[in-house]
């Protein structure tokens, strides 16, 4: 019995060096524009282009050229060519997805044949028929010229920052919200809402300097749940120009939740950001007064 | 005269008109295709894959003839269409099996509009190619006609999967926890991806709360093609033109992503019922349900990839929409699998539950998979400091973007907020789509369960053998509400009727027949029983379907069925077809004996039996064999009773004694034993038995430990002072290396085969 299991031993390890070892079969090969401008961009069409004993690939610089030799019963010119597209590189068959080309290194950023865009002049005007849900931006919403609305303005970038996961962004902002802060006129807002500002004016000061001053997104967060917390009582008795959303995320700070305001309907989650997006409900609607 | 004769042909052409009979002839064969490089058994209907697409108009009556030349029975059913009862080709529930050789008669009105599907329901012959699209087309004048939608050139498109396996193997593999497609599909999740990930924890908390690796999809699939190809193009498009595809996933199993690389996705339909047209970036489509959604060709000389990609993300298909260079879409990032585990791990109880936290989810608008896209999430981390690593990345976009100039919303390169996937909220009817108030409602509530280990789908714990029909008034409001209580998504579908999804839209509330529920989630939908007959309410998935998790709604006091007379009897055969048993079979061929177990199950019982031969009388010989019940949801408690048989020469006056100091000396020995076994944290599965002679056995033992992508680890230790540790590596489906020490015959080393 252990002869046999030696035997099979020994025939695998003998099958796995034969096959580093193998070479094209059923060869066939073909010459294809590829663009590029480098050596990086000639490693990675060639690493792209190439597959063990399938296919191996070689591209020329000055000439752009990409000589492809394959195996013709296993794969086809256009799977190579798809596969060097994906890595960025626009060839004879295939045009590499933008976001791949936009996140080549500097100096592999070939310049790209220009489309002829038939669309540009009415792709906007498609809109027309389509009702598409919370499309409309945070930033673009709100007016100025009523100073708490300038509040609410940097407010919402902040949340909009910590939805981004962006710290720097989210510093800048609460900056801004300090700003607008100083410049509130209280006769603005209603009795009640004057009563509220009045009481909580230096917390939310304060808590905003925290924002600032927080060594990182998570200090933040925390900071930010509390600053939606005193803001919200003061939304419920202000006339707003838009629709404001008041939103609960039930799992922040181990299951303990936390709120925020937002004009979108869609939940787009500032305590975890990209982690965890879409995680919330809207627990009430404060509609345009 | 001859205006008379005029008159009268009109009055021809005019009934006619109303009544034109469209008759489809369908030739159902066997058939060998070859997707993958190898030949493989399929089935098809006049020779081809998909089934042809059979188009009707709104008022036609429907004539499709099915001559079966398979050697063994099908059926065909109309998915999402409003027919009688007996034309719904369920075999066993509205008609027989078309028999071989047989020709059978489907005959319905066409009283509906819009893009369905068909499919085969008989056995595993959805997946092997009996699938095809149904378009129901508006007649002329509808005023429900819509300009620049139900104008636009319109393609077809049916999604589907291959496997190169047998889909009744595929399917008791799933049912053995075979983990050989997780290998294929790099999903394993092994002890040591998880240390290298940073995520050894997680892993250990998955196994201690009794989970096997998280994946979105159980099976490895070697092909995703659309209309039967892994890409397409259509050139007859230039640009500017508008396209209509009118998308049906006929996947046995797989859901698919949806993007565009030419731009935005309007979806205009969903399960042939109009929705008002909504913008998204792209969408998921469900198993069996269908969209329909426009694209456009923004420039000239290129054409644009649809992309249609797996759930699990292994692989994808495309359909090139217009003529010139290829225009790609960047394909979908890898799943972060262990984040998706750490999740699970957060809304599982110790007890199997799912616990929502407070969230109140439903209809996919919380998508918890998010944290495992890194298209959304970002790209995986490998270290704890997770969040810095995301916030330098961040700093790195935002420097770019500023020094290249680039908008905003192009900067987000690997990570995006700001894509818009659709979710059933944004649907919404183009018609009120209110119920008669005056109906009478019953109000019905289903928890849906399941069990990863032994692959058990069912419903209120109950998979279809256990329960009876659902009876149910003709003309009733049936309002129907959903909670996904198991750790998959599953695409529910009722047959014969659209349901409302009640989903904040009012009034306007949208029509479909597949609703496609997420882990947690809690949905309600409902529906007028206007018409008489037993409609079967299913998981689309059909290895699900195949495992027990169906329904049938039967309306009381229904018109006898002329396709099925013998009812009771039908049902008993759909019962046992949903619950087949299965088989497994292990054997070590190793140096120092042969160790085996054979095994039949269900979704209750398990008959097994385990084996250790040795090669001489000193090692022995040793056959024990258990018949268990699975008690509970997650089925971790098994009673058995069972048979052992031994035979070992041991020495001159040789003892065995036992921890609990209880004798045994005979040579040959054979006992009845009765006992219960456990699966404790770890999925260390603990067994107590006692012996017909009073003697008492305690046993713990954990089988495939996953160290790492193919190596496996197990161990075993009892009262008996036997112990046992193996190692094995996992080489083909079928094949592994095993070396193992056990107390009885020592230390070997083999070849270990597992069917």
């Amino acid at each position: 019995m252990k002869s046999i299991i030696y035997v099979v031993l020994t025939f695998m390890a003998i099958h796995a060096n034969s096959r580093a070892f193998a070479q094209i079969k059923n060869a066939e090969t073909i010459e294809v524009k590829v663009e590029g401008l480098c050596n990086m961009c000639k490693n990675t069409i060639e690493k792209a282009g190439s597959s063990g004993n399938v296919s191996t690939t070689k591209w020329d610089r000055t000439s752009k050229l990409a000589s492809i030799t394959f195996d013709n019963k296993k794969t086809n010119k256009n799977d190579i060519l798809k596969k060097i597209a994906l890595v960025g590189y626009d060839n004879a068959a295939f045009l590499a997805p933008d976001e791949v080309y936009n996140a080549l290194p500097g100096c592999c950023k070939y310049e790209r044949e220009p489309k002829r865009n038939v669309m540009a002049k009415d792709a906007h005007q498609n809109h027309g028929s389509t009702h598409s849900p919370s499309t409309d931006h945070d930033q673009h919403t709100a007016t100025s010229g009523n100073t708490f609305e300038d509040v609410l303005t940097s407010y919402f970038a902040i949340k909009n920052a910590l939805v981004a996961d962006n710290t720097q962004q989210a510093t800048a902002k609460a900056k801004d919200l300090a700003q607008a802060l100083q410049s509130v006129k209280m006769d603005e807002f209603s009795d009640d809402a004057h009563t509220l500002w009045m009481r909580t004016q230096k917390d939310i000061t304060a808590l905003t300097a925290k924002i600032v001053e927080a060594k990182n997104i998570s200090q933040q967060r925390d900071t930010f749940a509390l600053l939606s917390d005193i803001l919200f009582p003061i939304l419920q008795k202000t006339s707003v120009g838009n629709t404001i959303y008041y939103q609960h995320c039930p799992m922040y700070a181990n299951g303990k939740g936390a709120n925020w305001l937002s004009t979108e309907q869609a939940i787009k989650n500032p305590y975890y950001g990209s982690k965890m997006l879409t995680c919330g409900s809207t627990v009430e609607t404060i509609t345009k007064k | 005269m001859r205006y008379i004769a005029t008159l009268f042909f009109w009055a021809c052409v005019l009934t006619l008109h109303a009544q034109k009979v469209v008759r489809y002839d369908l030739y159902v064969a066997d058939t060998t295709v070859n997707f993958t490089g190898k030949e493989r058994r399929a089935v098809a209907v006049n020779g081809q894959i998909p089934m042809p697409t059979l188009t009707f108009t709104q008022g036609d009556t429907a004539e499709i003839v099915v001559h079966n030349r398979l050697k063994e029975g099908t059926s065909l059913h109309w998915h999402g269409v409003f027919l009688p009862n007996p034309e719904d080709g369920v075999p066993w529930l509205t008609q027989k099996p078309i028999a071989p050789g047989e020709t059978f008669i489907y005959r319905f009105p066409v009283i509906q509009n819009g893009t369905h599907w068909y499919h085969s329901h008989s056995g595993m012959q959805e997946q092997i190619g009996m699938y095809g699209a149904l378009i129901f087309k508006k007649r002329a004048g509808d005023p429900t006609f819509r300009k620049g939608i139900d104008d636009l050139p319109s393609v077809p498109i049916v999604l589907s999967e291959w496997t190169d396996l047998n889909p009744d193997n595929v399917h008791r593999m799933l049912h053995n926890a075979n983990d050989y497609p997780a290998i294929k599909k790099g999903s394993v999740q092994s002890y040591a991806e998880a240390i290298k990930k940073g995520h050894f924890k997680t892993k250990v908390t998955n196994e201690w709360k009794r989970m096997l690796a998280m994946d979105v999809s159980d099976i490895y699939y070697e092909r995703f093609l659309i209309n039967a190809a892994s890409e397409e193009q259509l050139s007859q498009f230039k640009a500017g033109d508008k396209v209509r595809l009118q998308i049906s996933n006929g996947g046995a199993s797989s859901y698919f992503w949806l993007n565009y690389a030419g731009g935005k996705i309007t979806v205009v339909a969903n399960d042939g019922n109009d929705v008002e047209p909504v913008e998204v970036d792209r969408l998921l489509i469900a198993v069996s349900e269908t969209y329909d959604i426009v694209v456009t060709i923004p420039e000239e000389g290129t054409a644009y990839e649809f992309l249609a990609t797996a759930e699990d993300r292994t692989k994808s298909a495309s359909l090139y929409i217009g003529a010139g260079k290829k225009q790609l879409h960047a394909p979908l990032p890898k799943l972060k699998y262990f984040e998706g585990m750490k999740m699970m791990n957060d809304m599982m109880k110790m007890n199997g539950d799912m616990k929502d936290m407070g969230m109140k989810m439903s209809l996919q608008q919380m998508d918890m998979n998010t944290v495992m896209y890194p298209e959304i999430s970002g790209p995986e981390t490998k270290s704890k400091k997770a969040e810095d690593h995301s916030q330098h990345n961040n700093e790195k976009t935002a420097a770019t973007n500023s020094t290249n100039g680039h908008d905003e919303h192009a900067g987000h390169g690997t990570s995006s907020t700001d894509m818009v996937t659709l979710n059933y909220g944004m649907l919404r009817a183009t018609h009120k789509t209110t119920l008669d108030p005056a109906a009478p409602v019953r109000q019905l509530r289903f928890e849906l369960t399941g069990n990863m280990n032994r692959y058990v789908w069912s419903m209120d714990n109950r998979v279809l053998s256990e329960v009876d029909k659902i009876l149910i008034k003709k003309d009733e409001v049936l309002r129907i509400v959903l909670y996904n209580n198991s750790m998959m998504r599953h695409p529910m579908h009722l047959h014969g009727f659209d349901f409302r999804v009640i989903n904040g839209q009012g009034d306007y509330a949208p029509l479909k027949n597949v609703l496609d529920i997420m882990p947690m989630e809690t949905d309600t939908i409902e529906f007028a029983a206007n018409t008489h007959g037993d409609w079967f309410f299913h998981c689309h998935i059909m290895y699900h379907m195949m495992a027990g998790m169906n329904r049938v709604f039967s309306t009381e006091n229904q018109p006898p069925n002329p396709r099925l007379p013998n009812k009771e009897h039908a049902y008993k055969m759909l019962q046992r077809e949903s619950n087949m048993p299965h088989f497994m079979f292990r054997n070590d061929f190793a140096s120092n004996g042969n160790d085996g177990m054979a095994m039949l199950h269900n979704a209750r019982w398990q008959l097994q039996s385990e084996w250790g031969l040795g090669y001489n009388k000193k090692h022995g010989y040793e056959v024990e064999t258990h018949l268990g019940r699975y008690i509970g949801k997650m089925q971790w408690l098994m009673p058995f009773i069972g048979f052992d048989w031994r035979y070992r020469r041991m020495g001159h006056n040789e003892v065995e004694k036992n921890m609990f100091g209880q004798k045994n000396s005979k040579d040959n020995r054979a006992m009845f034993t009765a006992g219960v076994a456990y699966t404790l944290p770890m999925l260390v599965v603990f067994q107590a038995e006692v012996y017909h002679d009073g003697n008492l056995r305690l046993q713990l033992m954990r089988e495939d430990i996953p160290i790492s992508n193919r190596l496996r680890a197990g161990f075993m230790v009892n009262t008996d002072k036997e112990y046992m540790v193996d190692f094995s590596y996992i080489m083909t489906r079928l094949w592994s290396i095993r070396t193992h020490y056990d107390t009885d015959m020592g230390y070997g080393i083999g070849l270990s085969f597992t069917y």
